[in-house]
């Protein structure tokens, strides 16, 4: 849809556009804004800036290999991370489901703890991996892991 | 800068605006709506609306004292806050980043808290009980005031 200032003559029409944008005068549609701050993708999407002006980059990785009481080590591949902002999972099975980093129960008094941690492992400016530990037998959850970061490149 | 539709006689007029507005009229430019998910160290960004409809402010502090072994104050002198929402961190070393709070295993733990003296959030605190010196980051803090 193209819609053009009360005060101006048709030779320049501010739009309602439908792809990331940065100007000040043109507007999202609603399809784009729903994008803009809050679309999760296994795609790679700009989501928002950082406070260097860069754009953050959100992607979304499935996990269903779920360690058991171990390191799991998921390759995955993104170069030119300048800034990791957010590094998160969701853990699920068939009656629960928990964020991860996690840290449930209770030692002092003798219970079981259990705790599940989620890193990313760099090789230079490259995330080559990330890292799934847990202390307790999760194979039968699966959920997926949460990265947002900026770029080297912009 | 005020628009209309072009298939309209009789102007509607709205305003593309680029700052925060609570109009249910008016609209937000391109470029606002992507800031709307703004990180700053320097000012408050209003990020969204929390539940009692007030704004939610968020604000980022950056680390490079991250300690070894011990608890590290940093002050933020934050005036005004009503709700904590959000209270995270980010460690980084050449090798390797985690969110914090983390619990890597009974040896490696790191936690991140806020200190309030009456509605100002004077100070987070993180700790460690391994050796971090090689780290540095960030902390994320997102509240509502009382003010508004």
């Amino acid at each position: 849809m193209k819609i053009k200032k009360t005060n101006q003559v048709a030779t320049v029409l501010p739009e309602v556009i439908n792809v990331y944008s940065t100007s000040t005068e043109n507007t999202y549609s609603a399809s784009q804004a729903n994008k803009a701050n809050n679309f999760y993708s296994e795609n790679e999407v700009k989501i928002g800036i950082w406070i260097d002006n860069k754009p953050i980059y959100r992607k979304i990785f499935p996990i269903t290999a779920w360690p058991n009481t171990q390191n799991y080590h998921m390759q995955i591949s993104i170069p030119n991370v300048d800034t990791l902002i957010e590094c998160r999972a969701i853990s699920r099975t068939s009656f629960e489901a928990f964020a991860v980093p996690n840290h449930y129960g209770q030692s002092y008094s003798g219970g079981t703890v259990y705790y599940d941690t989620l890193l990313a492992g760099f090789d230079g400016n490259e995330i080559t991996y990330i890292r799934l530990r847990t202390n307790s037998n999760r194979t039968t959850y699966s959920g997926f892991a949460i990265l947002e970061y900026t770029k080297t490149t912009d | 800068m005020r628009i209309k539709k072009t298939s309209q006689t009789t102007p509607t007029e709205v305003e593309i605006v680029n700052e925060y507005s609570t109009s249910t009229t008016d609209t937000y430019s391109a470029d606002y709506l992507n800031k709307m998910n703004r990180y700053s160290t320097t000012e408050e960004t209003i990020i969204g609306i929390w539940g009692n409809n007030k704004p939610i402010y968020r604000k980022v502090f950056t680390i490079s004292a991250w300690p070894n072994a011990t608890i590290s104050g940093f002050n933020v002198n934050i005036a005004n806050v009503d709700t904590l929402i959000t209270c995270r961190a980010m460690a980084r070393a050449s090798n390797e980043s985690f969110a914090v709070p983390s619990y890597y295993s009974t040896s490696y733990f790191d936690s991140l808290l806020a200190e309030f003296s009456g509605n100002t959030l004077t100070k987070i605190r993180l700790k460690s009980n391994s050796n971090r010196s090689n780290y540095s980051g960030f902390a994320i803090l997102e509240y509502t005031k009382t003010t508004d």
